[in-house]
């Protein structure tokens, strides 16, 4: 095609939004890329390298929600939330790497080797934490109890 | 001639209800994914008998004709309305076609905070979807009267009602019943989805109701419920409508 | 003939936008201060960009967004790789097409969502049933409208490429598909509204991440501004799919071929 013509297809709103789109995809996925290493801590970066799967603590900068933990439920076990920081367990050390990439979170780093209550920690975030519609469904594809109708909060006691 | 139109309509129903029963009793498939069309057929009559099919159809078709009801002339009047003040359309116009966008469902949670679980919220979301696309259409309709026309009833010495009356409203009513017709589709189904969701009757209630105790036949005998009475709709009330406006006004020719 | 009170200058247009978001937005900021309602029953503007602020912090509505996209685009180009040409090949024999008419016209009535109840019977509560209720609900309309586009294309044509020696699929290229797309457009983008619908509606009902699930859960716990936040995106959404994908397709196929017959 002549130039012209390749200059008047990319004016055309569909194709300069897709443009854009992809564009800002890439250029995302680059970002997150890139920013993922300085998220974990130096000591944990050392024992991914000789260990497949760690227990870590993952600190964010707001107290999480349920979105998060379910989000964590997908890459370990959640032993216990304190404040902003989440206990994480039997991670691979792939899952790590995957979780450092989320922008959210400010840093992973590994956990004592001291296990944790796990029952009423849980409690410990302040504030109001939607413990939400605590049905399965998300990546993994769990299949629990179907949904209360609307107004009844499920799962809010753990 | 008559029979062969029915023959062709229903031999395909025929044949997908002969098909099924083979798959089903084939038993390759267990009974709670795919019951047989005997067992489906054996759950409908029950239903029927004691009355909870009735019920819950009653309540469905109950909402949509108070939604339709109540949204259709407010709709129609607010359009015809605005669209006679240039700017205001010009406004109006991307604002409703924004809330257009605003599928039905989506304002089911906060209908739900405002009106609490029950027929009201539901009843809401139907009222909504049938208001704006209605409402939309005619503003559209209305604005697309070629001047002309109005102004050759000015000239005649028409009143500003007859102009509404005899010029634009006809002029809009091919927009309007299309707008009618989307609106039915889309209402029904934000309908069917928020009675699975917030209240506990209607037909929406039934098949999900029923998902919760796996039986699937309940389930099939809703789904029929639901599609054979769309298709009643638009057979008994939008062609009818569709061919004595639209057709009538000398315009698009309703299709299928 | 001109289009009626359609006309109206560019400047204009934009001045009583921002006229209508200001009284809108500041109408809006009034009743939430000034009506006697609980708090979470109408939350001022304001609360709803903290939700927005919140949400985009702590990588929710992201992920949420990203989460139904993908949904609502793989059921587009399944309807598109698979609904459209079994729509041609259904419309190119007459018996066929006859035969299969009811059955798509009964089959497009029932949404994907009347479907769901059945798919938590055989898939429970996860992403499967939500994919097929969603690719469902798209693929309906557009193999009933691309059967419809072949059936619509004047017998004429086809015969007027055979007389000048045509093979079959020189007329299937040159005339079925070409004539058919302005039918295959429309029943994409109703397709896709129907789809991006029964999408929010799926998720409010399987409890997966994504909008629908968003503004549902929101609710139980009167978190309103995420529920008007959501909402908002929502439409915005759908707005932006139709105006930059679909009516684009739609203007293109149907100004191009001239004349829609439906």
């Amino acid at each position: 095609m002549r130039p012209r013509r390749v200059v008047r297809l990319l004016r055309h709103r569909t194709v300069a939004f897709l443009l854009a789109v992809a564009v800002a995809a890439a250029g995302w996925e680059l970002f997150t890329a890139l920013a993922a290493p300085r998220r974990l801590d130096p000591a944990l970066a050392a024992r991914l390298a000789r260990e497949p799967v760690v227990s870590v603590t993952v600190t964010l900068g707001f107290a999480p929600e349920d979105f998060h933990i379910r989000l964590f439920q997908a890459h370990g076990v959640v032993r216990g939330v304190r404040g902003t920081t989440v206990l994480l367990d039997r991670v691979r050390a792939e899952d790590v790497r995957r979780l450092a990439r989320y922008y959210w979170i400010r840093r992973i780093a590994a956990a004592d080797l001291v296990e944790t209550p796990a029952a009423g920690a849980r409690s410990a975030a302040g504030g109001a934490e939607p413990a939400g519609n605590d049905t399965g469904g998300g990546p993994t594809g769990r299949t629990p109890t179907p949904p209360a109708p609307a107004a009844l909060p499920r799962g809010t006691t753990r | 001639m008559r029979a062969a139109t029915v023959l062709r309509g229903t031999l395909p129903f025929a044949v997908l209800v002969g098909a099924w029963a083979l798959v089903a009793g084939a038993g390759a498939v267990p009974a709670m994914f795919l019951p047989p069309p005997a067992d489906v057929a054996r759950v409908a009559w029950e239903l029927a008998r004691d009355g909870a099919l009735a019920l819950h159809v009653a309540a469905s078709l109950a909402r949509v004709l108070v939604a339709v009801a109540v949204s259709v002339p407010l709709a129609v009047a607010l359009g015809v309305l605005v669209a006679l003040h240039r700017r205001l359309a010009a406004v109006a116009e991307p604002i409703v076609a924004f809330f257009n966008a605003l599928s039905g469902i989506a304002w089911l949670p906060l209908a739900v905070t405002w009106f609490g679980l029950g027929w009201a919220s539901v009843t809401f979301i139907m009222f909504n979807t049938v208001f704006f696309l209605v409402f939309f259409n005619t503003l559209v309709g209305v604005r697309l009267v070629p001047r002309l026309f109005e102004h050759a009833v000015l000239t005649l010495g028409g009143s500003r009602r007859h102009v509404i009356l005899h010029v634009l409203l006809p002029g809009a009513l091919p927009s309007i019943v299309t707008g009618l017709r989307l609106s039915l589709g889309f209402g029904w189904r934000a309908l069917i989805a928020a009675e699975m969701i917030a209240t506990s009757t209607g037909l929406g209630f039934l098949i999900y109701n029923a998902a919760n105790f796996h039986q699937s036949d309940t389930i099939l005998v809703g789904i029929v419920t639901i599609g054979v009475l769309w298709l009643l709709t638009d057979r008994l009330v939008l062609q009818p409508l569709e061919r004595r406006t639209i057709e009538r006004w000398g315009l698009v020719a309703a299709g299928s | 003939m001109s289009g009626g009170r359609a006309a109206t200058g560019r400047w204009e247009l934009a001045a009583a936008w921002a006229f209508v978001l200001g009284t809108g937005t500041a109408a809006w900021a009034l009743a939430a201060a000034a009506l006697p309602l609980p708090a979470y029953y109408l939350p001022p503007p304001t609360a709803v960009l903290g939700a927005l602020a919140e949400l985009v912090v702590k990588g929710i509505l992201p992920l949420y967004v990203a989460e139904s996209l993908r949904r609502i685009l793989l059921a587009a180009l399944v309807a598109l790789g698979v609904g459209v040409p079994l729509g041609l090949l259904l419309g190119m024999s007459r018996r066929l097409a006859d035969f299969a008419y009811p059955l798509l016209n009964f089959f497009q009535s029932v949404s994907g969502i009347a479907w769901l109840p059945l798919m938590l019977v055989w898939f429970g509560f996860g992403e499967r049933t939500i994919l097929v209720a969603v690719n469902y609900t798209v693929f309906f309309p557009v193999i009933f409208n691309a059967m419809l586009g072949v059936r619509s294309v004047p017998r004429l044509y086809v015969d007027a490429l055979r007389t000048l020696g045509a093979s079959r699929g020189r007329i299937v290229r040159d005339v079925l598909v070409p004539g058919a797309l302005p039918a295959i457009a429309t029943g994409m983008r109703l397709g896709l509204a129907y789809g991006w619908r029964a999408l929010i509606a799926a998720e409010m009902l399987v409890g997966a991440h994504g909008l629908g699930f968003m503004i549902f859960s929101a609710q139980a716990f009167h978190l309103t501004a995420r529920i008007m936040l959501g909402m908002g995106i929502i439409g915005l959404l759908w707005v932006v799919l139709d105006y930059v994908l679909l009516r684009p397709l739609e203007e293109a196929t149907i100004a191009r071929w001239g004349l829609v017959q439906r």
